[in-house]
Parts: C-alpha cells; structure tokens; sequence
C-alpha cells in the first residue's frame, strides 16, 4: 500500500442544511469523483499472483478478492475440501489468507445450477474507471439491477451496541440527510435503465429516530418506490402505537425488525421490546419481517425456535431472514472459526432441529425465480426485475401453516421442472413463437407441476394454487399473491460477506445496494466490507461533526436524550411479553438477573 | 500516433455460471466516409494489466469481466495498433461466438489518445450504417472480409 496521504474530500454541511434538491445535484457532481476510491492510495492491484492448490482439495474456479490487510485486489482460488468449500488468497505483503466460502459442496453445486445473469444496467452512475470492487457507484460493468435500495435515513441510534462502529457517537459525526436532500438521492437512485428500483429500506443508524421519519416514507412513495420497508429494532415501535399507524398511512409496506433469538441470552437487543412491537404492528395492520444475524456458538441452536415463533405470528409476520454473521474489521482466524457459520451450515441446523420438518432439498438459491421474470418479460414485452443476484448470495424456501403442520412450498411445487418450463417457454416467446399458443399451453401444463394432494387444504380447495399460478403468470395479476402469503413465512438467508470471504463475482451481482449521499448506487458488500472507501468515506464527508451536531441541534437531540435505558421488570411482567413467548420458550425459568445481565452485557443499561 | 488495443479471447467457465464464449476484433479506421481495415502491429499475451481494458470493451457490452475470464479456462491476446492521423474515429467490430450477433465500439481519435463514444450490441448492419452514415454494402463487404 501507498503511503501517500490524502485529505478526505468533505462537504460544507452548513451547505446541506439550505439546500434545495437541485442544489444536491450540483454538490453530488463536484464531490464525486473525489469520493471515489484512489489507486495507489487506497488499494493496489496484485492480481498475478496465483493461490496454491493442495493435497486432498479440488479446484473449483478463480476470483477475485481484496486482502483483509491492505485491500489490495488479489486472485483467488475457490476449492473443495473436506466437502466444503474454502476460498483462498495471497498478499504479497499479507501473506496468505484461507477461510470457509460455504460449508456444503454438494449443496453449492446444486444451487450453482440456478445462476442467471442480469442484462446489467445502461445508465451507470460512475464511468468505468478502475477494477471492480474500486468502482462501485454502479459502473457500466454491474450485472445486476437493484432489488432493494437501501437509505441511511440517519447514524444516530439509541443503543450502543459493543461490536458496532457505526453509529454517530463512535463514528464521531451525526450523518442525517435532510428532506430535500433524501429526495436528491432516491430520484438518483431511481435514475436507471433498463429497470427502474421499485423497493426501498430505509436504514439506519436507527431511523425510527428520526421525527420526520413519516415523511420520508412519504417521499419516497412520491419518488415511485412501491415497496417502502423501515428496518428497525422496533424499540421505539413497542412505546409508540401511533408511529406505526403513521408509518402504515404513510405507505410503509414492511417492517424489517432485527431479532437475534428467542431469549434474552441470544437477543439481548430487543427480546424484551419485539412483543409490544409486534403488539403496535397489528393495531397498525403492518406486516413485519424477523431479521436474525446468524452467529455460530452464540444464537444458531435457537434457528428452528425463531421460525417457530415466526409461525407462531403469522398473523402478523410475513418472514425470517437470516443473516449469517459478516466478521467486520481484523480478527484472527482461530476466532473468525469461532463465529463463522455459512448458509449450507444455517440450512443443516434448521433441518437438524426441525427434525426434518424444514430439509437441505426444500431451499434454493435467490436466481431460481428468474425463469418467471424471463416469461413475463417475454410476453410482455416489459422489463421485470430480475432476482439474478450471485447463486451463493442467498437461500429461500415458503412455510406454509396447515392445521398446526408445517409444510414447505417444495413438497407440492417441482420447483425445478417448474421454473425449466417456464424458461423453455420464455425461449420460444424470444424466437417469435405466438403467444396465445404458449399461453394455452402453459395454461393445461400449470397443474403438472402441482401435487395438490400434498399442498395445504386452503391451496387444495377448488384447485386454488393453480388458478393463483394462472392469474399471476397469464393474467400478471399479482392481488392472487396476497391469498398465497396468507398463513405463509417466508424463510430466507442472506449472507453479506466479510473480507475474508470476499468474492468480487458476487459483488458484480449483487442486487442490494444503498444510495450514497452523493446519489451513487453502491453494493452492499463494497458499501459495508469496504466501509473505509464507501460507507464511512461519503457519510463523513457529508455528515456533522458531532460536537457540532449537539450545538446546532439542542440536548434534545444529544445521545444522553436519545439513548434507551431499559426497564426490564416492566416489559417482563406485561401480558404480551408472555402471550408471544409462551410456548416458545420456558419465561418462568429464566431468573431476572440473567435478564439484567444480558441487557447490560449487550450494552444496554437497565433501569428499574 | 495514438496506440489502439483490441482483444481476442475465448473462455470456457462453470462457476458461476456456465459460459463459452470466443470473441475476436476488426477494427476500423473512419476518415470522412471511407473505412479502411487496419492491421495489428503487435501482439501479447492478455494479461491482469489489461483488466480493466477488458471491463471496458465487454463489461457492458457481452456482460463479460475480466474476473469471469478469468474463473474458468482461457485464452487471450491483446493486439496493438498504431492509428493513422487521418481516422477521425476507429470502429472495433467484436465477432462473438456463444449467441448471435456482434459487439460494435465506436472510439473518437484526438492527438494521442483514442476516446470510448459508444457500444452496443447489434444483430445487423442497417442500424450501424445509418449511424455512421456509412453504406451498409460497404461495411457488409468489410466485415465479410
């Protein structure tokens, strides 16, 4: 690495509090290209030097992968040993690094099977200008569209949890966009072609700290995002009911709620809240989304008791999507082996622990679903959006609640010869085969892949699941889905990388991207495996420096007004605290003082 | 004189997904209404130093990386060219073989350097020659050749 030092580019933010939109587009253009990562300066390329292939392993392809050290961008080797699969690099100056990639080769060449490309994006955000991950912005080369835009709506938080480094106090600047400003990037965010992003998260920090959190919901439904998501760890939900009911009038579609577990022990972030906000959610009529992240030794023995509980409140959640730990920052191997748990490893603790009731062959990788997108673009003529993130990315199945039983999608839908018809069918629609002919076809075929006689009864009755197929792929008449989510879990994993298991293939995939303040679109896994030239670079160039937050700002926002102190004996003695964990756990064996401890432990003061 | 570079390359991978493609390079030079096919004056081997010319003829045009080149088995070259001072534009017709249909890259030439205008993919020559205002039996004829 170049010692060279360079001043961080940064904003006048006295600028940014006036600023009209138009103004943001003219800041964004000035700053941009200083914000963008420097060869020689913030990375080197080493790509020449090849990784060794040992005794006993199996070569599987070449990558790309910058090194945990330097971030100088090397070659990489993906193999099999052990009937797993390792990723491995070498530093010229870092020496070499090895790490697990995905604990199931049979599994990884299964789900290889399903990668589909996307047709990449024709209005990219950043001239192509160095080699990926140093480009990101999205450059000309990127394959995929965004699925989900994701908006730091602020880096305030009301806990100061001991392994983040993100929020506002430590980070030493308050980064919060202001209206016009958040207007500015989601109208740059939807700046594309050929597909424009329809689905946003608003983030955080903790957005629910925002007062003005409502209106960029609103905003953002008034920039053309259809599907809006507030991801929270619903703290400030379980005290305030109305927030709720106004973030549902406002257009939220989905609440994307952290919750690590189903004790205090596993999820000493907000075991004690999600109840009460569950609670608000359902007087709000506003779905929820159960966001686990998945930490070897410390929350996976609780995996099938989430989805439990998930099921236990499918009235009102619509989904669990774990989240295998990102090892952020520099930790020894012997300790990443501690934590590090892949999707294959999530999916075989699931089958362990539901006994089989949820197994390994009922997942599949996000691409599966592309074939529809091919066969309604194909008879449409419209661009669909393309779920053509990499194969090892992600893993989903459907639960479907029958009777107390518990039934994956898998056991009454041949997913594979499914989604091959539909690709077939695509095909020929492309070659110029008439439509009507295909649709007709299509039509007396959907029942084949349907075995009715093992669906759930509601699915059953009057042969529902194949008129909802009909409606959905012949008549793009998307109001059948909302029967099929009913009594439905989702259940998906998304594993965001780290640098030591970083693959540069997948960020060229990736379909989940944030929103830079400076209007650029930036994969996740360059946005937050690389926070130094992404995340941490535009958001202090942008923010406030804290001191000077606290001044323009008032102690009313200041940390010691906003942050969350605890009353545990409070929350734990309310009818819906044991209402949403009866059955799901043992709440009278656990004493108070464990209560007390995990919360404390986590960072998290009580107070009685 | 300003250098050109075109690249010819095939390459067989499975991970992450399955691809085999061949690719190979005419380049032209346009100097008012006359096209000339120009002829390489060097050759090497196609190596990590030309990654990011790779990305920028096929990362947007045949959604190829250098990093999926390189994941799977490959071959590659890289050919220089020396541009005459009278092309006012150079066009760079990529030949592919997995699916049908060629790679056009129009380049703007200025002093010493050659400027990336354009790049699509194209099933005919119709579209081009009305671009270029060039007669489509003439680039036929070029392309043929």
């Amino acid at each position: 690495m170049a010692t060279e030092t360079v001043t961080e580019p940064s904003v006048n933010y006295k600028k940014l509090l006036k600023a009209s939109v138009e103004d943001f587009a003219s800041i964004a253009d000035k700053v941009r290209e200083k914000l963008l990562p420097k060869p020689g300066v913030d990375y080197t390329i080493e790509l020449g030097e090849e990784p060794p292939l040992r005794e006993g392993e199996k070569h599987i392809a070449y990558t790309a992968s910058a090194c945990p050290e330097c971030l100088a961008l090397l070659k990489a080797r993906i193999f099999e040993r052990d009937g797993k699969v390792w990723i491995r690099k070498v530093c010229p100056r870092h020496g070499e690094f090895e790490e697990i990639y995905w604990g199931d080769y049979e599994l990884y060449m299964r789900f290889r099977e399903w990668q589909y490309d996307g047709k990449g994006i024709t209005t990219p955000h950043v001239p192509l200008v160095a080699l990926c991950p140093y480009n990101c912005g999205l450059c000309p080369r990127h394959k995929s569209h965004p699925a989900l835009v994701n908006l730091v709506a602020t880096n305030r938080c009301d806990l100061s949890c001991w392994y983040c480094f993100f929020f506002a106090e430590r980070a030493g600047y308050v980064y919060e966009p202001t209206l016009n400003h958040i207007r500015y990037m989601l109208r740059s965010a939807r700046n594309l072609r050929p597909y424009k992003a329809i689905a946003l998260q608003i983030t955080g920090g903790e957005p629910t700290l925002r007062d003005d959190l409502v209106d960029i919901v609103r905003i953002a439904k008034e920039e053309g995002f259809t599907h809006v998501q507030v991801n929270t760890t619903g703290i400030k939900l379980a005290y305030d009911p109305e927030l709720a009911v106004k973030l549902r009038q406002a257009g939220t579609n989905v609440i994307y709620m952290s919750f690590d577990g189903v004790t205090p022990y596993t999820n000493a972030k907000n075991h004690w809240e999600v109840p009460y906000a569950l609670d608000n959610l359902r007087e709000a009529k506003m779905p929820a989304v159960l966001v686990p992240t998945v930490v070897k030794g410390y929350n996976d023995h609780e995996l099938w008791d989430m989805i439990r509980f998930g099921l236990k409140h499918i009235d009102i959640v619509r989904g669990v999507n774990f989240q295998p730990v990102s090892i952020t920052g520099r930790v020894p191997k012997k300790k990443r082996e501690e934590v590090r748990i892949t999707i294959p490893d999530t999916i075989k603790k699931i089958e362990e622990q539901s006994e089989g009731q949820v197994k390994r062959e009922d997942w599949y990788p996000v691409p599966t679903v592309v074939p529809i997108s091919y066969f309604v673009e194909a008879l449409t003529k419209k661009q669909m959006l393309e779920l053509t993130t990499h194969f090892a990315c992600g893993a989903a199945t459907y639960l479907f609640l029958d009777d107390g039983e518990v039934i994956p999608i898998t056991r009454f839908v041949d997913v594979k010869s499914f989604m091959g018809y539909l690709k077939e069918k695509a095909e020929e629609l492309e070659r110029g085969r008439n439509k009507y002919l295909v649709l007709l076809e299509t039509t007396l075929k959907l029942g084949k892949f349907v075995d009715l006689s093992r669906a759930p009864r509601r699915l059953r009755r009057g042969k529902r699941l194949v008129k909802m197929l009909y409606n959905v792929l012949v008549k793009h008449d998307y109001s059948s889905l909302g029967e099929f989510h009913y009594s439905t879990l989702f259940v998906g994993m998304m594993h965001f990388q780290d640098l030591y298991n970083h693959d540069v293939a997948r960020v060229q995939r990736c379909d989940i991207h944030y929103v830079t303040p400076d209007g650029r679109l930036v994969p996740f896994c360059s946005f937050n495996v690389i926070p130094q030239l992404y995340r941490d670079r535009v958001q202090r160039a942008y923010g406030i420096p804290f001191e000077d937050w606290v001044a323009l700002f008032g102690e009313e926002k200041s940390p010691t007004k906003y942050k969350y102190r605890r009353n545990i004996k409070k929350l734990i003695s309310g009818e819906p605290y044991r209402r949403h964990y009866e059955g799901i756990i043992d709440i009278d064996s656990i004493p108070y003082e464990d209560h007390v401890l995990a919360s404390r432990r986590f960072g998290i003061p009580v107070v009685e | 004189m300003a250098k050109f570079y075109s690249i010819f390359f095939y390459m067989s991978t499975s991970t992450p997904r399955r691809r085999k493609v061949r690719a190979e390079s005419e380049v032209y030079c346009l100097s008012g209404e006359k096209l000339e096919k120009l002829s390489p004056t060097g050759e090497k081997a196609l190596t990590h130093e030309y990654a990011l010319l790779f990305d920028e003829k096929f990362g947007d045009t045949l959604h190829i990386t250098y990093v999926d080149l390189i994941s799977g088995e490959y071959e590659g070259r890289v050919y220089e060219y020396e541009v005459p001072p009278r092309c006012e534009k150079l066009i760079e017709v990529v030949k592919t073989r997995e699916e049908e249909g060629s790679v056009l890259l129009v380049y703007k030439v200025a002093e010493d350097s050659v400027r990336k205008l354009e790049s699509r993919r194209i099933l005919g020559l119709g579209e081009v020659s009305a671009g270029l205002k060039i007669d489509s039996e003439i680039l036929k004829s070029l392309i043929r050749h």
